[in-house]
């Protein structure tokens, strides 16, 4: 996790294009960790890149136009194979994949799209409510980074047992995330005994969660300067966990129908990843450490984990590796929250005035949020989900081969049409 | 070795309806306001502001007959947990094709229409997907903003679960209602 105030220069040259918004871009340089956010006017520097095409709609410029036959197919939405509001122009022959352009406005905030969700204009204690129900398969990811931009603001420090706790939320929710997606993944090669263990498997961590913070998706956890828990011996369920991660990842690793169902699927290389912008388990399973927990102090020492070959294997290794990573950083946060003198919140914040932004290291890849708060509410807020800029790298990824790959493709990235937000 | 595997962990699967666990109990209740007037959001969640109760699972209308049914899911807006808890229902925990209910993945073949989240963008292909299925049919709620989304449509839902996800159990006990058994 990193917070920054925000600050204005133009220097580009390396850096990755992280969102744009409607007044502002921002942009991030991965080995530093700094932040540069630049005026809409300055975007001729990054109008170039096929991200700033997919952020902006221009979807054209990413569309592919044959002069042989082709089919142009709307896969979606309401549509068998994906589970969400969501849609894929694909053209093809009839088996090769040419071309896919991720349809992601369905789900999209604001007026016309999903209006019961409104942020601006609302008390922080009562937006953080709203906020964490944007992604709530990422909430704990969501309300961590809302939290951290109003704490910022308000110049608090919260305690380091609020930090340990929201920690092992947002881990906690990275290991029932990648569960799922290896789940998703064991579902299409048909591994139907496998399926059963892995939802098993997530429903245990589900209800570890529920224990913990006393809801299943950690909704109503974060606070404002503090968090809520309820069971901390819950945690002592994490052994039985990992003993029995470990092991499902042995069995299906011997599956060979399995392996070579990944194996050479939707492949990216480290110059595409560069390219296109991709951020997270995207990068990672590249060889690109795109992770913002090694800028935190919150994690020191934080290594990211990192596969090379950049298929839809590489990035199911990367999550195996990350459950255990988040298993033994959450019981370095034990001890801490063992310790207890949790704080429950902290109502200062009506008096508060400014703008922060705070990048946190969701499932997929990392999270950006901005908040400015004026006269006791939220005034401005935007955010961009990892799954906005992960779908273009899907799209590129699965390019190339055939339908069948399609869920092998589109599972192993992890994403979801909730959290792609920030597309203009 | 997957044999021995699942030999050895037993059976998880629930004994709900016909018992229900001290666990399970926890479950099927859901945070309601206690004055939903001077809530500040636009829909009813299960929010850290309201009191823990039993949910209760409204049904105006149920399937004419208690054999299978089989559901159509529809996410038009949800903001993914509703979906994840649906996807739930498979895991040996609930198991819930052993109650006769299964998932079909097209509207021509379902008895009931499980929709879940609200976006304006969806209404559509909703109601194109309503008009696809075979009558007798019924709309299922799913989550607080079905509930509320779906009073914005001219779909009227026949069932409606309250909960922010709404727990696997309390969805499947809401399609146990839906086809009129005792739960």
């Amino acid at each position: 996790m990193i917070s920054t105030s925000v600050n204005v220069e133009s220097n580009v040259s390396g850096k990755t294009l992280s969102a744009v918004f409607d007044d502002f871009i921002v942009m991030i340089d991965y080995s530093s960790g700094e932040v540069t956010v630049l005026p809409s006017e300055e975007a001729h520097l990054v109008d170039s890149r096929p991200l700033y095409s997919f952020l902006t709609g221009k979807l054209d410029e990413l569309r592919l136009y044959c002069d042989r036959p082709a089919f142009r197919l709307h896969y979606g939405p309401l549509s068998s194979g994906i589970w969400e509001a969501g849609a894929f122009e694909v053209v093809s022959y009839g088996e090769r994949i040419l071309n896919v352009v991720p349809l992601c406005h369905y789900k999209r905030l604001g007026d016309g799209g999903r209006e019961l969700i409104k942020v601006e204009g609302k008390e922080p204690e009562v937006a953080l409510m709203e906020v964490e129900r944007i992604c709530g398969t990422f909430s704990a990811s969501y309300s961590t980074a809302f939290t951290m931009a109003v704490e910022r603001i308000a110049g608090v420090e919260v305690d380091s047992n609020v930090k340990a706790a929201r920690i092992a939320a947002v881990e906690l929710e990275r290991i029932y995330n990648h569960v799922h997606a290896i789940y998703r993944v064991a579902v299409a090669a048909s591994q139907k005994v496998a399926v059963s263990h892995l939802l098993a498997l997530e429903e245990d961590v589900l209800r570890l969660n529920f224990r913990l913070f006393g809801h299943r998706y950690a909704f109503g956890f974060n606070r404002i300067g503090g968090v809520r828990l309820r069971d901390v011996k819950a945690l002592s369920k994490l052994d039985a966990i990992e003993r029995e991660f470990d092991e499902l990842v042995e069995e299906l690793s011997v599956s060979k129908i399995f392996i070579d169902r990944l194996h050479n699927t939707a492949k990216l290389s480290a110059e595409e990843i560069a390219e296109l912008d991709a951020i997270g388990i995207a990068a990672k399973g590249s060889g690109v450490d795109r992770d913002v927990r090694k800028f935190s102090e919150n994690y020191p020492g934080f290594k990211p984990v990192v596969k090379t070959d950049g298929d839809s294997l590489a990035r199911i290794l990367v999550r195996v590796d990350e459950v255990k990573q988040s298993i033994s950083i959450i019981r370095e946060c034990e001890g801490e929250l063992r310790a207890g003198g949790v704080k429950n919140g902290w109502d200062g914040w009506n008096a508060v005035e400014g703008e922060a932004m705070a990048f946190v290291e969701s499932p997929p890849g990392d999270l950006l949020m901005y908040v400015k708060l004026s006269g006791g509410r939220v005034e401005k807020f935007r955010v961009r989900g990892a799954s906005a800029i992960n779908y273009l790298a899907f799209a590129r990824g699965v390019e190339g081969n055939i339908f069948t790959d399609y869920p092998f493709a589109l599972e192993s990235f992890g994403l979801s049409f909730a959290d792609a937000q920030g597309l203009l | 070795m997957w044999v021995i595997r699942g030999l050895k962990k037993g059976v998880l699967t629930t004994k709900f309806p016909e018992e229900v666990s001290e666990e399970e109990r926890k479950m099927l209740r859901v945070r309601m306001c206690p004055d939903s007037e001077k809530c500040p959001l636009e829909f009813c969640v299960s929010c850290p502001l309201g009191e823990e109760r039993e949910a209760e699972v409204v049904v105006r209308r149920k399937i004419p007959f208690s054999k299978s049914i089989h559901v159509f899911f529809a996410d038009v807006g949800s903001c993914n947990a509703c979906n994840r808890e649906v996807e739930m229902l498979n895991n040996p925990y609930y198991d819930f094709h052993r109650l006769g209910i299964f998932f079909t993945p097209t509207p021509r073949h379902a008895d009931v229409l499980l929709v879940s989240g609200y976006s304006e963008e969806m209404v559509k292909p909703l109601e194109k997907a309503y008009s696809a299925m075979p009558r007798p049919k019924l709309v299922i709620a799913c989550g607080a903003c079905a509930v509320e989304g779906l009073e914005r449509t001219n779909l009227k839902a026949d069932v409606l679960i309250p909960g922010c996800p709404p727990s696997p159990l309390l969805i499947m006990k809401a399609l146990l209602l839906a086809r009129g058994d005792r739960v």
